[in-house]
């Protein structure tokens, strides 16, 4: 909302506060300030006569005046407007004088002196809109009577503090002038000034009013009779411009002030083109019509209309129809001021995307439905002293009766809400300077809420006016006093953010990317979701249209983002939520891509491969608790179109697929548009809820460590990890370590075969092994994994 | 007897000319060897009478004695040489690059997710967290913004269907919280989280971003402990020397309301175009949960109040760090990443 100080002043006396102290203390009263503006920008403008006007020797354009400034003071300008002549009473910017984009400063144009500027309206700052094209062309000629040597903003009434406030949802009644000066009021501890009615005298009203909707509480029409359309006087003018409103004309203007000043959008309805004088108000109309501004809308069944004749006059609250405008030759018309549903209007307004300022007064509610009659008279009034109205007819307006809510309000509850100690009588005087009615009863008061306040409905309400009023900075400050609890992270958070550090150490960076993605890539990847994708109703597009099911896709694409601007080393994880119609599911997802760990000088280099992943999830898996022989890898089916099938693994336990690790499949490589991505996804939410076993400290055994080392010849497709299973079986639980140190295929071994080596630590906790029992197990183990694997001792 | 002194002046001179350990060897082997020339001038002991032997004796031990400790030290001086030519030639260029896996880095969010964990959490706050999918009911109706209300703008929402939704904040997760007391107190948790609304984005808006709720609900609590723990929290996690400023607002699920601010920390409070010339930066929205919004969730207002705050952690996020596009937090180019491998302060 933009508030003109000037205009402010007409509803209470500010004249003695400067913008930024009136800004902050309506700002500490719940009102924000959010900017403050002027109206024109320019100080030192005068106002000058043009007393000789020749061409610039120099120029075809260029004008030599000479302008006088005061009674003593001649000054020579070079003027470029087309329009600029002697005998003009023109504004003039003199040197040292700050315009919204320059200072003016003593020059020579073309040769020839010039000592400052004539203006134009569209120098001094004002918005473009309030310009003409005409007034942007050339200079600004003032009225003959235009005093020498004043101040021409002041002159113009152009000298006004703009604020821009930020009204809260509940404070509509603030769009109202009238209601805003209470608040200022409050703060300056001032009484407002009363907005005076004159006595009008008045024939009988002579339309009819029929109401066939319960979404309009109170319709009143007044008719004014033989008005005249001009231009409004120069301070109503510069009152709008300051509220951000483009002057019009005297009648429009008017409906415009009296919308600022009570917060009730007016509409005119030409009288004249009314046969029946019967406004009828109803939500069942249906038809395309032709409004106001000359185009067709389709009104719908629901839409709150005021049809007459038969026909639309109004679109409640959002256009009038074409029929009854009023225009600069309307003589007589009648001044609908009503209340319309709110909610209702809005979806009109959205709709037709009629966001219209005045619907904006109703769908917000700055409605003071009790004041409907004084409104009208208001407006005749006006139309009276600035449109020289002949003759008023009586109101005809709808029976509404307001019902003051009354709230007790103690001093007790104050203070134990609040935490202060503020004393009975401070309330009083709050509610006095809020110019609320009350009572007093003992300690409480009995308060009669305004009717322009309907945001307050309960005595929270009115510990809200008291907490505001008496100032936020004046309540004191202490943290809670109640029984300790322990604060402390949930099993499952505690692990979450384990896992993070745990990433983040092994250099992978943590990323946050976005839930929504697009139909086509929410499946990809998809493990854990047996569910339909989750689609929003109405999207931004389809990029963001539904919830994705895995993070992988979302990681690729971090991938291709960071290789495209030469990040070519990409390893990273994500902890989010996936969803589907079914459920939601946390999962951990982790992408690497490019070089890992490199020191190139001493060829060191460790790039992104499958191990690098796997080792990330056995060593998370570990650190859950989750032994190895807890689950197994599974290579992904053959048709597996997101995993490369020979170099990808499915993480079971039992039945379950809880993982995936693994190079993402070339079709999707070429869908995502990235290379060599080695990815996991883990089932989170299944992980961290899994029983597993505490922590408790082995006996670090006392007896020497024997090493072994043993290799075998055996087919290509045998798995590593089957083998040292055997290994350690086969030795009766003395191998308490096996490693894998080599793994070799090529010209020394047969086609399809290949050779691996372990290094076997035997350990007996109770004793030192003999040599005996050394090679005896040796030959077990040996025996064992020949039988199994069909391997052969390589020697 | 004169022999001997010869000879051990003859050595002693020798062992101190030695250059190298093997040389010094050499030497140990001539004079203190069975056939060196010391054992030979002992030979002529078997001549002498009992007391000139005895003499001898005495003189020919010293003189070994002294041979071999002045070898000894020449070895010892030695290898000393030989060590420290051995470590000149070891000497490495030590300002080559160390050894080391590339630092990660946890995301500005989750580390100022984790900065307002641990302050709640020593102050004995629970962490809640509730699903991003909700429903209307949750989101909406339990936090007093009921059908028909401007916010519940279709326009604003990402809705799924008539009953559910993206969360638009995290306040639902207050009412699951208070539903699941079952009416009794006393609760206090903070729920961060993230956060959608039907927002195209841009520099300053993101359709998904991060909020972190908080609520505590006892007998007695005021406005007054609302206001001690904002201060507490806000000048945690921005710095001692930052004022807060409190201003009434307005939110459906609070009466009263608040707004509040933080003082500038470009401008130090005196009005920039990073504070819109205010000096002050808008950073939290809190009050006192509305008597609506606890008989909702199943607490008597009679017996309970409570306070609750919403903070947004993009917005403390771009504070902190100085950033000043939102976009960046969802980019996550690996450069912007890796600047938060370490923790502030």
């Amino acid at each position: 909302m933009q508030v003109s100080l000037k205009l402010l002043n007409h509803y209470i006396d500010i004249q003695d506060q400067s913008a930024l102290d009136l800004a902050a203390k309506i700002t500490s009263i719940g009102h924000e300030v959010e900017g403050i503006e002027t109206l024109a920008v320019g100080d030192d403008l005068v106002v000058g006569l043009v007393k000789e006007c020749v061409d610039h020797p120099d120029s075809d354009h260029l004008h030599v005046c000479q302008v006088q400034v005061n009674d003593n003071d001649v000054f020579q300008i070079v003027c470029g407007a087309p329009n600029v002549q002697a005998g003009q009473k023109v504004i003039v910017a003199l040197p040292g004088c700050e315009l919204k984009e320059i200072t003016i400063k003593k020059s020579q144009i073309r040769g020839v002196e010039s000592n400052g500027m004539i203006c134009s309206l569209a120098e001094l700052g004002l918005d473009s809109r309030f310009v003409t094209e005409q007034q942007k062309a050339g200079i600004e000629v003032l009225d003959q009577n235009a005093p020498l040597g004043a101040d021409a903003l002041d002159y113009l009434g152009l000298k006004d503090d703009i604020l821009d406030i930020g009204l809260t949802p509940n404070r509509a009644d603030c769009m109202a002038l009238k209601a805003f000066a209470y608040e200022v009021g409050a703060i300056l501890k001032r009484d407002i000034k009363p907005v005076e009615l004159k006595a009008m005298d008045t024939q009988p009203g002579d339309v009819k009013i029929q109401v066939e909707t319960d979404k309009c509480p109170v319709f009143g029409i007044k008719v004014v009779k033989g008005v005249t359309t001009k231009e409004s006087p120069q301070w109503l003018k510069a009152a709008l411009m300051a509220s951000g409103i483009k002057p019009i004309n005297n009648i429009v203007d008017i409906s415009n002030l009296i919308m600022l000043e009570t917060g009730q959008p007016i509409h005119m309805y030409d009288y004249d083109k009314i046969a029946n004088k019967t406004f009828t108000i109803k939500d069942n109309y249906q038809s395309k019509e032709m409004f106001l501004d000359g185009n067709e809308y389709d009104v719908v069944q629901g839409d709150i209309v005021i049809e007459v004749d038969g026909k639309l006059g109004c679109l409640a609250g959002v256009m009038g129809g074409e029929s009854t405008k009023i225009t600069d030759d309307s003589v007589n018309i009648a001044i609908e001021a009503a209340t319309f549903d709110g909610p209702s209007l809005r979806e009109t307004a959205r709709r037709l995307n009629l966001l219209t300022d005045a619907s904006q007064h109703y769908i917000k509610g700055s409605i003071d439905s009790a004041k409907t009659a004084e409104v009208l008279d208001r407006v005749a009034n006006l139309l009276v002293e600035y449109a020289d109205a002949k003759e008023i007819q009586e109101t005809v307006i709808t029976p509404y009766e307001y019902e003051p809510t009354e709230l007790a309000l103690s001093v007790e509850d104050v203070n134990g809400l609040l935490g202060t100690d503020i004393s009975l009588s401070e309330i009083r005087d709050i509610f006095t300077d809020l110019k609320f009615d009350y009572s007093l009863d003992g300690n409480k008061l009995n308060i009669a809420i305004p009717s322009y306040r309907k945001d307050i409905t309960m005595v929270a309400d009115l510990i809200e006016e008291v907490a505001r009023i008496h100032g936020y900075d004046n309540i004191p400050s202490c943290l809670p006093e109640m029984g300790t609890t322990i604060g402390k992270r949930s099993g499952e958070q505690a692990k979450v953010k384990m896992i993070k550090d745990y990433l983040s150490n092994v250099a992978l960076h943590e990323t946050i990317t976005y839930t929504l993605s697009s139909p086509g890539k929410a499946d990809d990847f998809n493990l854990f979701h047996q569910g339909e994708q989750v689609k929003l109703m109405f999207p931004l597009g389809e990029e963001r249209s539904v919830v994705r099911k895995s993070l992988i896709p979302s990681l690729l694409e971090v991938v291709k983002y960071n290789v495209a601007r030469k990040n070519n080393d990409v390893h990273i994880f994500e902890i989010s939520n996936t969803y589907s119609s079914e459920q939601e599911i946390q999962t951990l997802a982790i992408a690497c891509h490019g070089t890992y760990m490199e020191q190139s000088f001493r060829q060191i280099r460790h790039g992104a491969d499958y191990l690098l992943v796997k080792g990330f999830v056995e060593t998370i898996l570990d650190k859950l608790a989750i032994a190895p022989s807890r689950y197994s890898l599974v290579r992904v089916e053959k048709e597996n179109e997101f995993y490369h099938p020979g170099r990808s693994a499915y993480i079971k336990m039992g039945k379950d697929i809880i993982g995936v690790v693994g190079c993402i499949h070339p079709l999707m490589a070429k869908k995502y548009d990235v290379k060599d991505v080695y990815v996991c996804e883990l089932n989170l939410a299944a992980l961290l809820t899994m029983k597993t076993p505490n922590l408790k400290a082995g006996i670090i055994p006392q007896y020497p460590a024997v090493m072994r080392d043993v290799a075998f010849v055996m087919a290509k497709d045998v798995y590593s990890y089957d083998v040292i299973r055997k290994i350690v079986q086969a030795s009766k639980g003395l191998a308490t370590n096996v490693t894998l140190f080599d793994e070799y295929m090529g010209e020394h071994v047969g086609v399809g075969e290949k050779s691996v080596a372990f290094k076997v630590m035997l350990q007996d906790p109770k004793k030192t092994l003999d040599e005996n029992t050394i090679n005896q197990t040796m030959e077990n183990i040996i025996k064992a994994v020949e039988k199994q694997f069909k391997a052969n001792l390589r020697k | 007897m004169d022999k001997l002194l010869e000879i051990s002046k003859e050595a002693l001179e020798r062992i101190a000319q030695v250059a190298d350990l093997k040389e010094l060897n050499d030497l140990r082997v001539h004079y203190l060897g069975k056939k060196g020339p010391i054992q030979e001038a002992m030979k002529s002991m078997k001549d002498m009478g009992q007391e000139e032997r005895i003499a001898f004796g005495k003189v020919s031990n010293e003189v070994k004695q002294n041979v071999s400790q002045a070898i000894e030290d020449a070895k010892a001086k030695l290898e000393r040489i030989v060590m420290e030519e051995k470590l000149a030639s070891e000497s490495i260029d030590i300002t080559l690059p160390g050894f080391k896996v590339a630092s990660g880095s946890l995301h500005p969010l989750t580390h100022v997710v984790n900065t307002l964990e641990e302050i709640f959490l020593g102050m004995g706050y629970q962490i809640a967290q509730g699903p991003e999918v909700e429903t209307d009911y949750y989101n909406f109706e339990l936090m007093n913004l009921p059908q028909g209300h401007p916010a519940r703008d279709m326009q604003d929402t990402f809705y799924i269907d008539v009953n559910y939704l993206l969360r638009t904040h995290t306040s639902p997760v207050q009412a699951r919280t208070m539903l699941k007391a079952n009416g009794q107190g006393p609760i206090k948790v903070i729920c961060p989280g993230k956060t959608y609304r039907r927002d195209d984005d841009d520099a300053t808006h993101s359709h998904q971003f991060m909020q972190c709720e908080g609520i505590v609900v006892d007998k007695n609590i005021t406005m007054a402990n609302l206001k001690g723990t904002l201060e507490l929290f806000v000048k945690e996690l921005f710095g001692e020397k930052r004022a807060i400023r409190l201003r009434p607002s307005y939110f459906p699920f609070t009466e009263p309301s608040v707004e509040v601010d933080v003082s500038c920390s470009n401008c130090g409070g005196v009005g920039c175009s990073m504070c819109k010339q205010t000096g002050w930066i808008e950073i939290l929205g809190a009050g006192m949960v509305n008597p609506k919004v606890l008989k909702m969730s199943g607490f008597d207002p009679e017996v309970y109040q409570g306070f609750a705050f919403g903070i947004g952690i993009e917005r403390v996020a771009m504070l902190k760090y100085g950033i000043d596009n939102i976009r960046d937090f969802y980019n996550n180019d690996i450069r912007f990443l890796a600047q938060f491998a370490r923790e502030d302060k």
